[in-house]
């Protein structure tokens, strides 16, 4: 039986949000996806948000998403505390409410009122499921983990009404970045695997980011392939070696 | 919730970390602990919709996505950063937090997943006693929203009629709640311990076949 310890941190998770610095905009959605992978990756913005007040209280509730704390009950009984996604939008329209913001009439209940759960939602799982990816891709880059699962696998984690068509992505990045192995197992097996270090998954991305999520309000996510399985699909050699990937922010961090 | 494996006393399993350093060994099991944690969570995410088969919150593929997996010395540890996986593990009571009375129970499919105080045409009703404390009901209204205009309508904000509405329970009121405890939330034992075999296994076959490989 396992024995439970008080939470820790996703420290990897908590690591990209720690080297972002918040970027008020006026600018929409297409204009800041003309920035750098890089800029956007280490700045907490949301589209024509200009406000810095309003980003404070934006960051806060990922934070605290992203941070659930170990408490203990008058009776001595430890639980674990935290906000969940539904509470966070909760207390973001209070916060909005409270900081006087009202969308323009003609946009309520749009994407483009803040205060619309539409949006909330959006900034939420956006901003927490990108730490969390990264999250994913950092504990990835050891040499043992390398060693035993050097593929992921493009997967559906959640159901969509209307889902995006992710094969013909797919076939799209891996003929941009030349990943032949990808686009052959895809043709040929049905099934989205490539190398960890392949260039196809920060094509993939409309964020240009090598991790999930891999656009908004995404269902799909990624999952390792063990290095057997990866072999016999042919997607690397037996003994192949997969070159750990670090993110730029990752390099300033360390230095 | 963090989940340390200290049983894994099998006697393969020992055979294969005796042959490297228990910090070594750790740092191999990590990632596959991770990925055995991740894939349960997400199996169980296709596996159990909600009940009231409202918009989903694909609580389990949090779970997943929060999870993840570390060498500590010679012993790895598993972490969840999501709230409420210990409690459906463990069980308990939940009682009402920050001041409030009752904990609100949806009772329908457009409830869950969303709180109370998002629905402001919601009035609450007690009842005398019982287990349900009262419940949360839809005040008589009509439902109006409003849009804007597309093609010939654009520039205009168009208004629409939806259906009147009233008498609905959204919510049941209750002082608290006694949850079951449910280990079939964490992968077993054996599960995780088959991984770390699996695991150990592959890494050191893999590293005599490197070894063995004709210098390029």
């Amino acid at each position: 039986m396992p024995s439970f310890a008080p939470i820790a941190a996703f420290t990897e998770a908590l690591r990209r949000r720690a080297a972002q610095a918040l970027l008020p905009t006026n600018w929409g959605t297409g204009e800041l996806q003309r920035l750098d992978a890089d800029v956007r990756e280490r700045s907490f913005f949301s589209a024509r948000v200009a406000r810095t007040d309003l980003l404070e209280e934006f960051a806060d509730r990922v934070d605290r998403v992203l941070q659930p704390s170990a408490q203990v009950r008058a009776d001595g009984s430890p639980f674990t505390q935290g906000l969940d996604l539904a509470s966070a939008r909760m207390e973001l329209k209070d916060a909005l409410q409270a900081a006087g913001y009202q969308p323009d009439p003609e946009d309520r209940g749009t994407l483009k009122d803040l205060s619309s759960n539409r949006r909330l939602d959006l900034i939420l799982k956006t901003n927490v499921e990108q730490a969390q990816g990264y999250g994913q891709f950092a504990q990835a880059q050891t040499e043992e983990a390398l060693d035993l699962f050097p593929c992921w696998e493009l997967f559906r984690a959640e159901g969509r009404n209307v889902p995006r068509d992710w094969a013909a992505r797919w076939t799209a990045a891996a003929a941009a970045v030349g990943d032949g192995d990808a686009a052959e197992v895809f043709a040929s097996a049905g099934r989205m695997i490539a190398r960890k270090d392949s260039p196809i998954w920060a094509q993939l991305s409309r964020f240009g980011t090598p991790y999930p999520p891999f656009d908004f309000n995404s269902g799909m996510w990624t999952r390792d392939v063990d290095r057997e399985t990866a072999v016999a699909l042919g997607v690397i050699g037996d003994l192949a070696v997969i070159t750990p990937q670090f993110r730029p922010f990752d390099l300033q961090l360390a230095a | 919730m963090k989940v340390i494996q200290q049983d894994l006393a099998t006697v393969p399993l020992a055979e294969l970390v005796s042959r490297a350093t228990p910090e070594r060994a750790a740092r191999v099991v990590a990632p596959a602990a991770n990925r055995a944690f991740r894939e349960h969570f997400f199996r169980l995410n296709q596996e159990r919709p909600n009940r009231l088969g409202g918009k989903r919150t694909n609580f389990f593929g949090q779970a997943a996505k929060s999870t993840g997996a570390t060498a500590d010395g010679g012993n790895v540890v598993v972490n969840i950063a999501h709230v409420g996986i210990r409690q459906r593990v463990e069980g308990g009571i939940i009682r009402p937090t920050g001041g409030r009375k009752f904990l609100t129970i949806p009772a329908i499919a457009e409830a869950y997943g969303t709180r109370a105080r998002e629905h402001p045409f919601l009035h609450a009703v007690f009842s005398p006693g019982g287990r349900v404390s009262g419940a949360l009901v839809e005040t008589e209204h009509t439902a109006v929203s409003f849009t804007q205009g597309r093609g010939r309508q654009k520039g205009t904000t168009v208004t629409k009629r939806g259906e009147d509405r009233g008498g609905k329970v959204w919510f049941w009121l209750v002082n608290s709640v006694k949850q079951p405890p449910d280990p079939t939330v964490l992968p077993s034992a054996d599960t995780v311990r088959a991984a770390a075999v699996t695991a150990l296994d592959t890494w050191f076959n893999l590293k005599a076949a490197r070894a063995a490989a004709p210098a390029i």
